[in-house]
């Protein structure tokens, strides 16, 4: 039976028949990719592989939205499939007020991690200190172990995967303190507030996803707190170890026809082939 | 033996390299301060913007710059909605003191920064020390050492309360202020060249301008509607008739004042343009002979441009002709089909290459050509602009893009996509210089440009070196 079996693999392979091999797309007929910020290496990976285009090439083509953003930009037919963080609530509403029925399918876990200082003694938060950090029942750092300082607590903007993972996974309803803010130039020269961009100070904490800390922008000086106890690893997310984890999707509009390259892409990301791509670029795919 | 040293240094001195130029750099959100071999000398996140406030030919070490820093607190008195301001910074990235501006202009030759906070305008040394403070409306450093300018509080207003005229004072060198008597235009804004300044005199007849001299003495009575600076010993005026001439440091007509416009001061060329009636002149920058007269009689409407001291484009009702600064043709045309243009970021000595763009936006035609008119390179999309030109080399910025068609209401538009334009930059002969594959680029010398591929900013040079890189995506935005 085995030699049967292998000898069956070996002509599917000579054959030229490849199990769920990524579809092959000219350039121009790829669809229009969008997503989340932390999942930019993955988009342009699946680029590459489906068109054969170099990563320079890659990189000029694919940008992305960000997370709710690119739901708009899915709803209103700009873009035809997204990677992505679940979004704000707003894009659901969205999709709804334009009649537009999204399909969704997880293809990999992130997780939600927790940025200090590495001139910060505290390595590790209970859940209950991460939580009362940012609803404000907590502001020195000596409450949790560390130093005597007052706790900047950085956050995103509203409508960032990362703030909603926040809310959803860390939070669990709880409100969040106001977040501090710095003023900038806008576009037309004027001062506007908007959420501080977090700054490694000895005295900060701030949050990300896993991947996007670790494998796009490992930054020097920054180091990543364990949650009980348990340090953000990609063992960890995958077996959940780690607390604050959450799925990443691939999302479609529910009307993409069953042959167009969207649908097709969107099909491939949940073969073995597709999370064996997601692997090589440092994901974890979904289970 | 000292002799022997002081030789020794010198020569040291002479043959030491040049200092590393500073580039101010903008990144999305972010702003820096970079010099040419990829030194950061600011923090990321410390300033959202920034920009060089030094003319082009300031010596690199001397260039000063503007950075909008990104605030954690509103300063006092100022509310969200207003205006950036902005803090100087040297050539090595220091911030000449605490100071915030609304905006600045270095004047290397006089060794000042006029400032502004709001519409105040004040002085510092290029060490940041205030000299005035912003209290002016406007200051003209007059070539002495001191200044001229309108004092706050010497301002003159109406009965509704708006400025209408102010007080000209001298303020000089050793600390005297002295009042010149001059009631004049609350906020002058020419400038001190050949030892004059036009300014605008208030009289019985209205505002006239005249030219005050570095004492702020009337050296030329304010007879005229329009005055512009000096410039080679002349200055273009135009009197309250409407006729625009030449002025001499004395007043005295160098040029008769019977045209209706003059290219004179911004004009590059051996030769400027001056229209009038029933005519477009070449005219010789030097001697004032008329080079070449062309007649535009026939037309309703006549006008003409300068390129880059290359050509002189004279328009007459939608006829166009091209000549060269020595009054010979270089070609016809029709300005209702094409255009004609050239425009450097940085130049030096007249370019023997044009831009000619042909059809209607947003599927026109983009050539490189020769003076006469003759492709050279193309077709583009877009040519955005010359970036430089320098010793019978240049380089200029392509664009490219895609089309998508649009309807609405029934009729069909041709729109630009917005997420597939990309930028390159080619020789003077078309050549490849850096491919069409950027999503923006930027000039910084003939040496770096700061250029966008995604995310990514990087400093480059022509051979694709990469100085100096940075992420829109630092802040851990997602």
């Amino acid at each position: 039976m085995k030699r049967f079996l292998a000898l069956l693999l070996a002509l599917c392979l000579l054959g030229g028949f490849a199990l769920g091999e990524c579809p092959r797309f000219s350039p121009e007929e790829y669809p229009h990719v969008d997503g989340s910020t932390s999942m930019l290496p993955l988009s342009r990976a699946l680029m590459m592989a489906s068109t054969g285009v170099s990563a320079q090439e890659a990189e000029l083509r694919i940008s992305h939205s960000k997370t709710t953003l690119s739901f708009y930009a899915l709803v209103s037919g700009e873009a035809d499939l997204l990677l992505v963080a679940r979004p704000a609530q707003e894009a659901f509403d969205y999709a709804e007020d334009m009649g537009v029925e999204l399909e969704m399918r997880p293809i990999g876990v992130d997780a939600l991690v927790f940025l200090t200082s590495d001139k910060n003694p505290v390595d590790s938060l209970t859940q209950q200190q991460a939580v009362g950090i940012y609803t404000g029942a907590i502001t020195n750092w000596k409450e949790v172990g560390g130093a005597d300082a007052e706790i900047v607590a950085y956050q995103r903007n509203e409508t960032s995967g990362s703030q909603v993972m926040m809310e959803n996974v860390v939070m669990d309803g709880q409100p969040m303190m106001d977040a501090p803010v710095e003023y900038r130039p806008s576009e037309m020269g004027a001062l506007v507030d908007e959420v501080a961009s977090y700054r490694n100070s000895a005295d900060a904490i701030g949050y990300s996803v896993y991947y996007y800390v670790t494998e796009m922008y490992l930054r020097e000086g920054v180091k990543l707190l364990a949650i009980d106890g348990v340090a953000p690893s990609n063992e960890t997310i995958a077996s959940g170890e780690y607390p604050y984890t959450q799925y990443s999707y691939a999302v479609i509009r529910k009307d993409e026809r069953e042959d167009s390259p969207a649908r097709q892409l969107f099909d491939f990301l949940t073969t073995p082939e597709g999370k064996a791509l997601m692997a090589a670029q440092g994901y974890v795919p979904a289970a | 033996m000292r002799r022997f040293w002081a030789l020794l240094l010198c020569a040291l001195f002479l043959c030491a390299p040049a200092g590393a130029e500073t580039f101010a750099v903008n990144a999305g959100e972010n702003a820096l301060l970079v010099t040419d071999e990829g030194k950061a000398l600011t923090a990321w996140g410390e300033y959202a913007a920034a920009s060089r406030v030094s003319p082009p030919d300031c010596p690199p070490e001397r260039a000063l710059f503007i950075a909008a820093p990104v605030l954690t607190a509103l300063p006092e008195g100022m509310e969200e909605g207003d205006l950036a301001r902005y803090r100087l910074l040297n050539a090595r990235g220091e911030a000449l003191g605490d100071e915030l501006y609304s905006s600045a202009r270095h004047l290397p030759e006089a060794g000042v920064v006029i400032v502004w906070q709001g519409e105040w305008a004040g002085v510092i040394g290029e060490d940041g020390e205030e000299i005035l403070p912003c209290a002016y409306g406007g200051i003209l450093p007059n070539g002495e050492g001191g200044f001229l300018a309108t004092p706050r509080g010497g301002y003159l207003y109406d009965a509704e309360g708006y400025a209408t005229a102010a007080r000209l004072w001298r303020f000089d060198a050793n600390g005297a202020a002295v009042d010149t008597g001059l009631v004049v235009e609350p906020q002058p804004g020419g400038g001190f060249s050949d030892g004059l300044a036009p300014i605008a005199l208030w009289s019985e007849e209205g505002w006239r301008y005249g030219y005050v001299n570095a004492r702020g003495e009337l050296a030329i009575p304010a007879a005229f509607d329009y005055a512009e600076d000096f410039r080679d010993g002349c200055a273009a005026a135009r009197t309250p008739s409407g006729g625009v001439g030449l002025l001499r440091p004395d007043g005295s007509w160098a040029l008769e004042p019977v045209y209706s416009e003059l290219g004179y001061l911004w004009g590059d060329g051996a030769a400027f343009y001056a229209l009038r009636e029933g005519s477009v002149d070449l005219i010789d920058r030097e001697t004032l002979a008329v080079r070449a007269a062309f007649d535009v009689s026939h037309a309703d409407y006549a006008y003409a441009y300068e390129l880059d001291g290359a050509a002189i484009v004279v328009v007459a009702d939608g006829e166009m002709l091209a000549v060269d600064m020595e009054g010979n043709v270089l070609f016809r045309g029709d300005a209702a089909e094409a255009t004609v243009s050239l425009n450097f970021t940085a130049r030096k000595g007249a370019p023997d290459r044009l831009v000619f763009t042909r059809g209607a936006w947003p599927e026109q035609e983009a050539f490189l050509t020769d003076l006469r008119l003759r492709r050279v390179a193309g077709p583009y999309c877009s040519i955005e602009s010359g970036l430089w030109w320098k010793d019978g080399e240049g380089r200029f910025l392509v664009c490219d893009y895609e089309l998508s068609e649009q309807t609405y209401n029934g009729e069909t538009y041709t729109f630009p996509v917005a997420s597939s334009f990309v930028y390159g930059v080619v020789d003077g002969n078309g050549g490849e210089v850096l491919p069409v594959a950027y999503n923006a680029i930027q000039y910084l010398s003939t040496e770096r440009y700061w250029a966008r591929r995604g995310e990514t900013w990087r400093m480059i040079d022509e051979a694709g070196n990469i100085y100096f890189e940075v992420s829109e995506y630092m802040d851990l935005m997602d």
